[in-house]
Formats: structure tokens, C-alpha cells, sequence
């Protein structure tokens, strides 16, 4: 599966190109500004791009659509649903009957290990449940791609990492391709196959990283690998040379 | 990047881009301005032909009240008389009500015991509806001028005095430790940092109660004194005047929102670090 | 400009929130205090009955009132049979305006400015006038009620409807919602809040409604007996519909209250 666009609209984005690989992890990093955000949200089809095009599968695709579902940083659950009303709610909008939806829903929030916990509503559930309920809900409705928003920065490290993990093993059982957008380098590493770094003022992608790292990822201590230390090197040297170039009178900008 | 074309109050970012697109129409200046020309059209000219079709004791068309306007503005004094009237019985009550309200509302929000013996009854004249309290104003100084300020002030000091019991409240609690840990003394404190607070709020209730004197003064001409505003209105209307009346009422709503741009504009000058977005919670 | 309207009806919403003395000194306190209060009434009162009256007197007009005479009770019939029929009405019709208003661009620019003026105009200008055309009844005293509480009310469910958190709104379009479906699903429930702030405003000035009408424009009904009370320096028996009336609005209010907290369980308060 792939993707492909450019977007002209100074002074956002330029000339931005990318492929997602089906299946395929790929990470988008940035220093703040970028425009990585507004990425995401055109490939999801919430915003539009001044020209190019959006395909998913080869199929050009408009605005946005079923085979593609985001996950975003401040969860955006409907707080007046309970946690399965709220997964159900990809399947509900397309019409899927009722018992079908919710057996489906249960299915996911045990994919994403909150078994238990379908009655709950939002403000009852910590931060990290409540964002594995809204991977849960992307996931329903099956799609071909999964866009995510900086989905765990509204989290504490621990959460963070715990997510991390799961969100590994819940993509490799079911075989999404991801797009991810985050500000830490670690966490770009730790999850993906490709890391493109952007660049700010405009927004463009400057370098593309592949990650020679093997899955599955969690079953070792990867983060002592040292292929590991040495991408996230030369991933910091990219950004911080783009974050110094990016601000004007720029020397004192440090991540 | 995105533009500020559109006319809601989040900023232009969290607007989905597709349904920018979509209501481009309605968004460009000069698209306002036709929708709102138009309607205007439609609704004047439905008003004269109305008009001009019903008996004009009681109804009257756009010209006769163009026409009233002018005997009344123009030709002699009256409107502005009664305008003049009606304003100065408003003011005063206004006035006075102002730091009465915030006196009040400063007590009870700062001293708890004042608060407990207070509260009800504050909270009963607020829900009271101040128009049953007329005839009892009439037992108690009869139906001279100070009936309409005292009403005046009924209508307008309560709003005052809960807006500013709400903002003594809702001072952030952050913004005292900050002051707190700065060793600020209490005088300081209530300077910089609870009275800033309060004024958004404080600002609200006197934008209310601008609303609820004008419903005062309004209340005391028509029921008790019959100058004023409310007294054309009365009259004109026991004499099967209608023009004369939507005259006045004309006049009224354009007091009104005149009043409140005036209090926008205040605010704007003494507080504009409070977006309008603030001095809620729902 | 729209904003403040709503936003100063909102703040206002949050009272009367009594507050609930939490130790036994607090209750002490007020109940010490509202107990000196009527004792010092008594004194008082008694001295000038006719200013004043005193709590003893009141008690016993109202019960004169109330339970042997039944002119007040029919009276008190009469004003809510005027204020549900009112209140409903200009709720089931400001609720509908109020959210076209907030999903149709069009529709607001259009209607807004006279929707904003004439809730900036204090109603009670207009009953003249329209005891002129419609005549002294029910559906004078109706239209009145239905004029005080619907401009509050659409104003405040638009604003709100407007200020659904455009991060539902995204979540329902990256599902593929029509419109109709996020109307549903995200902005509905997303005003609620709003939606029960504009009952309780619309709850009051519907009151405030049916009292003025009945002042001003009615043979029968509640305002005409405070009225009457006054005009014959009743004090004591003119306190009773006062303070029934101040009870009936905090009741109001209390019970809408309750009602929001059923209905949304999640808004945590």
C-alpha cells in the first residue's frame, strides 16, 4: 500500500512526498512547527492540500475515508460514551447492526487488554486506558492505514513505554501499516521501520532513515543494541542541525 | 496558514479544513453583508405591506413609524425628553448599585461567616422575580422619583453582587500560591492578584445588570410613574397609537445595544488581557 | 459579541448554588442568624404593621389565604398552567432555533441580529402593544412568557452547539460521519451542558414572564393579586405569593439541577 502526495501552500508544507509501505511502521519527526501534525491530518483527509494527491493502494483517496482512522493525542473520546460505545463508534457510523458492533467492540478491548472494562466512561479511566480505547476504536473499523498523532505524549513515561510495547504487538496481529507522528526520538526508533525526519519553515521531509533493527522488538533489550545508540545519533544530528537552521538568530535552540 | 475568514470564536486551527471550504459563501465579508441586506429587505417590506393592510389602531406600517419618528425626534423634543428622563432614573440607580453589588459580593466571597448568613437570602432575592416586589416598594416610599431609582437598583444589584461572589471564587488558586510563595502580604495579594481576577467577572455582572435596569426603569415607568420611555409607550398605547409606540421601542432596543457595546468597550480598555473566552464553566 | 450574551447567561447559571455549611458552628450560624432575623422582624413588624408586617401575621394570611379563602390557590393555578404552557413552548421552539442557528452558517448570519436585539430588548415594552393586537387572555400571558424566555435560550443553545469541541467534530469526520450522524452522535450531546443551562435561564425568565403579563395585563392570575394585596396595603397577605414565588423559582432551578446530573452523569461537577 502506498501514499503518495506533494503540497504546495507556503509557507507550510512544500514538495512533500512519502510512501507507506502495507504493513510498514513509518514515523515522522520534526522539531515543533513543521507541520508534521497538519501532515497527518491531510493524509487523513481533515485538511486539504493546495495541490497533489492521496493514495491509498493506488486509489486516489479525498477527504476522509474508511480505509484510514486516526488516533490522537488527546484521546478524543466522547466522554458521554462508555468505553465499548465509544469503540463501536467507527462500525455504528457505517451502519453495522447492533449485537455484531459490540461483539466486535469486546474483541478489540481485548486486543488492547481492557477486557473488563466496556462499562467505564472516559473520566473513570486513567490517561493510558483511555488512549488504548481510542486505538481500540481506530482499529474496528479495519483500515488499511492507522494515522497517529503524537498518541502517547499526553502520558506519563511509564504509560508511554508500556504502550509502546503493546502498540507493537497489537499492529503485528493485525498487519496495519502506521503513520506515526511524535517529538521523541526513542520512541521513533523503538516502533518504526522508517524514520523521516522534516524539516520547519517549510515543511519538508530532509532525510528518510531506514531502521535496521529486527522485530519483534520487545522480546529483548533493544534499546542496548548498539545499532540502536548509533541511528539515534545520527538521528539527533539531523534534527538538531535542522532545529538550529530552522529558527532565525538561532544558535540557542536546544531540544 | 489557515485563514480567519471564518466567524467562530476557536481559532482558525481546529476548524476541520473541508468545512472551511464548504461555507466559503457565507464567510466572505460581502456574503454577510448580502444575506443580512436581504433579510432586512424582505422583513421591511413584509412590514409595510402588513402594515398598510391592518387597521392602523393598531398596527403600523414602516412609513408611519418613519413618519411618527420624525414628529416625535424632529419636529419637537419629546423623544429625547423621555429618553433624557428615563437614562437619568437608571443611571443613578446604576450607580449606586455598582459598589453596593461589589461591596456585598466582596464580603460574602471573602468571609466565609458573612457567606452562611447572607447566602440565603441573596439567593432568594436573586431567583425572586423584582417585579413582585413593586407593590411592596409602593407601601414603603410611595410613587415619587426615588420609586424608579430604588427599583432600578433592585434589578441591577443583585447580578452585580452574585457575578462577583462567582469571581471571588474562582480565583486560581495557582495565582495565590504564586503570590504566596513571593511572600506577598494580604493587602498585596487582594491588589495583584485577586482583584485582576475578579474584574472579568465583575464585568460580566454589570453587563447583565445594564440589561436588567434598563427591564427596571422600563418596569417603574409603565407600572408606578408613567414618564419616561415607559410612559409613551403606556400612553401611546391607550391612545391606539402604534407608530408612536414602535417608535419608542425602536428607541429602546437601540439603547440597549447601545449599552452594551459601550460596557464591551470598557472592558476592552480596563481589562484586555480577558479573552472572552474566559469567566465561564459550565 | 455573540459569545458575551450567552457567556454572562452561563456564569449567572452557576447560582444559586447555597452553599451547605459544612460543620455544626456553620449551621448553627445561619439558622442562629435567620432565627434572629425573624425574631428581630416580630419586634419590628409588629410596631409598623403595615410596612413590615411580622412573621406571625404572615402566617396566618397564609393560611387564611391559602387554606380558607381559595382565590390565591386558583390564582397560583392559573400563573403555572400560563408558565408550563410558556416555558414549554419557548423551550421545544428556542432548543430547534437555537441549534439551526449553531449548524447553519447561513441561517445564523440571516437571523442573528434581531435574535440579538430582541433579547437585548427588555420585553415588558412590547405588552402594550400587543394587548393591542391579541387582547387581555391566555395567549397574551403565553406569548409574553414565551417572548421573556426564548431569546436567552436560542442564544445560549447556539453558542453552545458552536463551541462543541472541534476535537469530537474531527473524530466524527474521520469516521465518515454525514452531517446529520455528527449532529447526532457529537454535537448533541456535546451542547447537553448547554442545553440545561438554557432550560434553567428560560425557567426563570419565563417566571419573571407570566408575573409581568399578570401585572400588567390580567383580571385574574398571581401578579394581579400581589397587586390587589398591594393596592389595599394588604402587607401581610401580600408576602405570601412573594415568598411562594421566590420558593417556586429556587424549586425550579434545584429540580433542573438534578435533572442535568441524571442526563449527563459524566459532566463531573
Amino acid at each position: 500500500m502506498t501514499k503518495r502526495f506533494r503540497r504546495l501552500d507556503h509557507p507550510v508544507l512544500r514538495d512533500v512526498s512519502l510512501t507507506v509501505p502495507a504493513g510498514g511502521f513509518t514515523t515522522l519527526i520534526g522539531p515543533s512547527g513543521c507541520g508534521k501534525t497538519t501532515l497527518l491530518r491531510i493524509v487523513g483527509g481533515l485538511e486539504t492540500a493546495s495541490s497533489g494527491t492521496i493514495r491509498v493502494d493506488g486509489v486516489p483517496s479525498v477527504g476522509p475515508a474508511r480505509n484510514k482512522t486516526m488516533v490522537f493525542q488527546h484521546f478524543n473520546l466522547f466522554p458521554w460514551r462508555t468505553a465499548l460505545d465509544n469503540v463501536v463508534y467507527g462500525l455504528e457510523i457505517q451502519g453495522v447492526a447492533e449485537k455484531e458492533r459490540r461483539e466486535r467492540a469486546t474483541d478489540y478491548l481485548k486486543l488492547v487488554g481492557l477486557e473488563g472494562f466496556e462499562g467505564h466512561y472516559p473520566f473513570e479511566l486513567s490517561g493510558g486506558m483511555q488512549q488504548r480505547v481510542g486505538i481500540a476504536r481506530a482499529l474496528i473499523v479495519e483500515p488499511r492505514l492507522l494515522l497517529m498523532d503524537e498518541p502517547f505524549g499526553a502520558l506519563d513515561a511509564l504509560t508511554r513505554e508500556y504502550l509502546q510495547t503493546e502498540l507493537q504487538r497489537i499492529c503485528s496481529q493485525t498487519g496495519v501499516a502506521v503513520l506515526f507522528v511524535t517529538h521523541s526520538i526513542d520512541e521513533a526508533i523503538y516502533l518504526s521501520d522508517h524514520v523521516l525526519v522534516m524539516g520547519t519553515s517549510p515543511g519538508r521531509i530532509v532525510r528518510e532513515f531506514p531502521i535496521g533493527l529486527p522485530r519483534p522488538r520487545w522480546t529483548y533489550n533493544v534499546r542496548a543494541d548498539p545499532i540502536f545508540a548509533e541511528t539515534r545519533a545520527e538521528l539527533w544530528g539531523e534534527l538538531e542541525r535542522e532545529l538550529t537552521l530552522g529558527s532565525p538568530g538561532s544558535q540557542a535552540m536546544t531540544e | 496558514m489557515i485563514s480567519g475568514r471564518d466567524v467562530a470564536t476557536r481559532p482558525a486551527e481546529s476548524r476541520s479544513g473541508a468545512e472551511q471550504d464548504r461555507e466559503a459563501f457565507a464567510d466572505t465579508r460581502w456574503g454577510a453583508w448580502l444575506i443580512r441586506a436581504v433579510t432586512l429587505a424582505v422583513v421591511l417590506a413584509a412590514w409595510e405591506i402588513y402594515g398598510r393592510s391592518t387597521n392602523p389602531a393598531l398596527f403600523a406600517p414602516f412609513s408611519a413609524v418613519v413618519s411618527a419618528f420624525v414628529d416625535m425626534a424632529v419636529t419637537s423634543n419629546e423623544l429625547w425628553t423621555a429618553a433624557i428622563d428615563s437614562a437619568r432614573a437608571m443611571i443613578i440607580g446604576f450607580a449606586i448599585a455598582i459598589p453596593v453589588g461589589i461591596a456585598v459580593g466582596l464580603a460574602i466571597g471573602r468571609y466565609r461567616t458573612v457567606e452562611y448568613v447572607l447566602d440565603p437570602y441573596v439567593s432568594f432575592l436573586y431567583a425572586l422575580p423584582m417585579v413582585v416586589l413593586i407593590p411592596l416598594l409602593i407601601i414603603w416610599i410611595g410613587i415619587g422619583t426615588p420609586a424608579r431609582i430604588v427599583i432600578v437598583f433592585l434589578e441591577c444589584v443583585f447580578p452585580i453582587i452574585i457575578n462577583t461572589i462567582i469571581g471571588s471564587k474562582e480565583v486560581d488558586r495557582r495565582l495565590l500560591d504564586t503570590a504566596s510563595s513571593f511572600c506577598a502580604s494580604e493587602r498585596q495579594t487582594l491588589r495583584t492578584v485577586v482583584v485582576p481576577s475578579m474584574l472579568p467577572y465583575i464585568f460580566t455582572g454589570l453587563h447583565v445588570a445594564i440589561g436588567t435596569a434598563l427591564v427596571g426603569m422600563l418596569l417603574a415607568e409603565m407600572l408606578v410613574v408613567l414618564r419616561g420611555l415607559g410612559g409613551l409607550i403606556v400612553t401611546a398605547s391607550n391612545s391606539y397609537q402604534p407608530d408612536r409606540v414602535m417608535v419608542t421601542l425602536l428607541v429602546l432596543v437601540a439603547e440597549s445595544l447601545l449599552l452594551v457595546g459601550l460596557m464591551k468597550r470598557i472592558r476592552h480598555r480596563l481589562i484586555p488581557w480577558s479573552s472572552e473566552n474566559e469567566s465561564t464553566s459550565i | 459579541m455573540n459569545d458575551d450574551l450567552s457567556r454572562s447567561e452561563i456564569v449567572m447559571d452557576q447560582w444559586p448554588s447555597v452553599v451547605y455549611p459544612a460543620d455544626r458552628r456553620a449551621k448553627l450560624l445561619r439558622f442562629g442568624s435567620l432565627f434572629v432575623v425573624l425574631a428581630l422582624w416580630e419586634l419590628v413588624g409588629r410596631q409598623n404593621a403595615v410596612f413590615l408586617s411580622y412573621p406571625t401575621a404572615v402566617a396566618q394570611a397564609a393560611w387564611e389565604v391559602l387554606v380558607l379563602d381559595d382565590r390565591l390557590r386558583s390564582a397560583f393555578a392559573e400563573t403555572l398552567t400560563g408558565y408550563a404552557v410558556g416555558f414549554v413552548a419557548a423551550t421545544v421552539l428556542g432548543i430547534a432555533v437555537g441549534f439551526l442557528m449553531g449548524q447553519f452558517k447561513t441561517f445564523d448570519i440571516a437571523l442573528s441580529p434581531y435574535v440579538n436585539a430582541l433579547y437585548a430588548t427588555p420585553r415588558i415594552a412590547i405588552i402594550p402593544i400587543l394587548v393591542l393586537w391579541v387582547g387581555i387572555g391566555f395567549g397574551l400571558r403565553v406569548t409574553i412568557v414565551i417572548l421573556s424566555a426564548i431569546f436567552p435560550i436560542i442564544i445560549t443553545v447556539r453558542d453552545g452547539a458552536k463551541s462543541v469541541a472541534a476535537e469530537y467534530l474531527d473524530v466524527a469526520r474521520s469516521f465518515v460521519a454525514t452531517k446529520w450522524q455528527t449532529w447526532r452522535t457529537a454535537i448533541l450531546p456535546g451542547s447537553l451542558p448547554y442545553v440545561f443551562a438554557a432550560l434553567r435561564i428560560g425557567a426563570q425568565r419565563s417566571l419573571i414572564g407570566i408575573i409581568v403579563a399578570e401585572t400588567l395585563a390580567a383580571v385574574t392570575g398571581t401578579g394581579r393579586m400581589i397587586q390587589d394585596y398591594g393596592q389595599f396595603f394588604q402587607t401581610d397577605r401580600l408576602l405570601v405569593p412573594i415568598l411562594a414565588i421566590g420558593f417556586f423559582s429556587i424549586l425550579m432551578t434545584s429540580a433542573l439541577h438534578l435533572l442535568q446530573r441524571k442526563v449527563t452523569p459524566w459532566e463531573r461537577r
